[in-house]
């Protein structure tokens, strides 16, 4: 065990950060008065707070020992990979085209051979083509824009 | 506008007795049930998904639809704990403690029979003080003026931030940001474009549906997947009897009493649900038993109370939603979204204008219970075949059906990148432990607080004292304060009592 709780530090390292940026970005808004809240005031303020706050995690964290920071790059890479990916391509290769790819690149992650990481996709999209386009009659792409 | 509670039920009988809204039910109740056991994947994953199939439905529908995903789910999570030692979601995780002892002595069948009766127990109770309190409450509501309800939101927030886990640093850190990105968008009193970047999609706003599953869905989905290898021991379940015994059953009369009434209470609170309602219960009934050793062990008091008490809650939840327009934590926080959205406007008035709403509600709950008790018991070996599709083959499915229950909401990609961004930051609050419910309920509740703060201050000619000068804004800020008094004051507790063990074990050295 790491002997700062660097989970902290870093959590609140990052409220400050955006505190500041919060309160740096919402100059550009008008403050207004107590009695009259222009738009910039409720962001102003939160920033501030969030600044506060932040100095309260990352403060006593330097002081005791926490738990070590354990991030699962490799799924996190391939789950982000596939949403964008299905944002990506849904306008230009319709629905089911789209999640087929999504699920190939979902499954990027491992422990599955390609076989079945094709047949898994093309079972995902049917079923997604079933339940969302003709169960929920949604209105969406369908097919590859030639 | 007092009806009269009976004229209440018969009017709301009237709503719900039609097939449209019975199918919806069921089908809340079902998929509740169903996600409710599937781990990884819970109620509020679900109704966030659902929020916009419910765009063409009826409010009463949607309503109805989301209400039964809700504490359909709590009947469901314990199915998974109790055979898998999985809990479904975090409400279930005490059924573990029990129920899978229970199951490994070959009583599996026992313990799910017995939380399905203890789970339709605490359902009717708590739906009784929703109907009971409801409405009283919804009376005194309409006394609030504009400091009164920022002083209830504040107290709701504060609650629900120090009680989550982690510091309450950590919790109100989360509710501050969640706040902060409630900004988003057009200012309604000024108009103005704030944190928009100069995206024209971001004009109206995150979507509710984009930060409920970033937040939750994507984050456990990527957590999951860590541990994924493990192999699940398979528990084989004998569902020949599944009827107690006389002595057994009578132990659990008293718990599933209690379990409810606990729930009840703890459900109606802003800041706590069925997951803190059924730990207390669980620690209750430990304190209050002959022989608490049993516990841990297979104790079916153990399995019964806290089922009562998560079903319980999940009813009273409704009521400061329902009576008050405050969500009382992140799920009641998208009902209201739901309410929003179909154009109703959540508040004291609520119950007034929309009769036929509450009322339904009410009375479709009561359906929907004895729908779950007939569709639990049959059920249980379809839910065991279920769980035992291999969660590698499951989750593309689940991350396909996020993309696309996001994208339904505007029909635009734009908002599956969101999701995608706010997974991304999902993850990151997970891995930093900070809890990412008290974050949805500040971005729920954000524009709600500032119009209130702002209206307030107009009133009050830019007076900060009006809200302690109110008797009962003042009575919600000092409840708030004495949270947050009580939370500091353990959290300087736990830390002497840190200091103090180092001496210790200095001193063995």
């Amino acid at each position: 065990m790491p002997s700062r709780d660097l989970t902290d530090i870093v959590g609140g390292l990052l409220v400050i950060a955006l505190g500041v940026f919060a309160v740096l970005h919402a100059q550009q808004y008008e403050l207004g008065s107590l009695q009259r809240m222009g738009p910039g005031f409720f962001p102003t303020a939160i920033g501030y707070l969030l600044i506060v706050l932040g100095l309260f995690i990352a403060l006593p964290a330097l002081f005791r020992a926490g738990p070590s920071l354990q991030i699962n790059w490799k799924g996190c890479f391939w789950v982000l990979l596939s949403i964008f990916t299905f944002a990506f391509t849904l306008d230009y290769v319709g629905l089911p085209l789209a999640a087929i790819l999504a699920v190939i690149a979902a499954t990027g992650v491992g422990g599955l051979r390609w076989r079945t990481r094709f047949i898994l996709a093309i079972a995902v999209a049917v079923i997604v083509y079933l339940i969302f386009i003709l169960g929920l009659g949604m209105n969406m792409p369908v097919l590859p824009v030639i | 506008m007092d009806a009269g509670i009976v004229d209440g039920l018969l009017y709301g009988l009237h709503t719900a007795l039609t097939p449209e809204i019975l199918l919806y039910c069921f089908i809340g109740v079902f998929l509740g049930t169903f996600v409710g056991v599937l781990p990884g994947i819970g109620s509020l994953a679900t109704i966030s998904l659902l929020l916009p199939v419910t765009y063409h439905l009826s409010p009463v529908g949607a309503i109805i639809m989301l209400a039964g995903v809700f504490y359909g789910a709590q009947y469901g999570g314990s199915t998974a704990a109790i055979l898998l030692n999985l809990p479904g979601h975090a409400a279930a995780v005490v059924a573990c403690l029990d129920g899978n002892p229970m199951a490994k002595q070959g009583k599996a069948g026992i313990a799910l029979f017995v939380t399905t009766i203890a789970s339709f127990v605490g359902s009717m109770l708590g739906l009784v003080a929703l109907t009971l309190f409801a409405p009283a409450i919804a009376d005194i509501g309409l006394k609030f003026g504009a400091a009164e309800y920022f002083s209830i939101m504040v107290l709701g927030l504060i609650a629900a931030s120090t009680l989550a886990s982690g510091t309450p640093a950590k919790g109100l850190a989360m509710v501050a940001i969640g706040l902060l990105i409630g900004t988003v968008g057009t200012d309604v009193n000024t108009g103005v474009l704030r944190f928009d970047f100069g995206i024209l999609e971001l004009s109206d706003g995150i979507s509710l549906v984009a930060m409920a599953m970033g937040l939750f869905g994507i984050p456990e989905i990527i957590h999951s997947l860590s541990n994924m290898h493990e192999t699940k021991t398979q528990a084989k379940v004998t569902l020949r009897s599944m009827i107690p015994s006389r002595s057994e059953f009578k132990q659990t009369v008293t718990p599933m009493l209690r379990g409810s009434g606990i729930g009840g209470f703890f459900g109606s609170l802003p800041g706590t649900g069925p997951s803190i309602a059924s730990f207390m219960a669980y620690a209750i009934e430990k304190k209050v038993a002959k022989d608490p050793t049993r516990f841990g062990k297979g104790a079916i008091e153990g399995v019964t109370a806290p089922e009562s008490a998560n079903n319980a809650a999940a009813q009273t939840g409704f009521v400061p939603t329902l009576s008050l327009g405050i969500p009382g934590d992140a799920v009641m926080a998208l009902m209201l979204g739901a309410l929003i959205i179909h154009g109703i406007q959540p508040g004291p008035m609520l119950i007034a204008e929309q009769p036929e709403l509450f009322w339904g509600l009410i009375v479709s709950f009561a359906i929907g219970n004895i729908m779950l008790v007939i569709l639990n018991i049959p059920l249980i070996s379809l839910w065991v075949a279920v769980l035992r599709i291999p969660y590698r083959l499951l989750y593309p499915a689940i991350i396909i059906f996020v993309c696309l229950g996001t994208y339904s909401v505007t029909n635009d990609v734009f908002n599956v990148y969101v999701v995608g961004f706010v997974g991304a930051l999902g993850y990151l609050l997970l891995v930093l432990r900070f809890d990412a419910a008290p974050l949805l309920l500040g971005f729920v509740l954000g524009p709600l607080m500032e119009e209130n703060l702002r209206r307030a201050m107009l009133l009050s000619r830019g007076d900060p004292m009006v809200f302690v000068e109110r008797p009962i804004s003042a009575a919600f800020i000092g409840v708030a304060i004495l949270i947050l008094a009580w939370s500091c004051f353990n959290v300087l507790r736990k830390f002497l009592q840190r200091k103090v063990l180092q001496r210790e074990r200095a001193h063995q050295m």
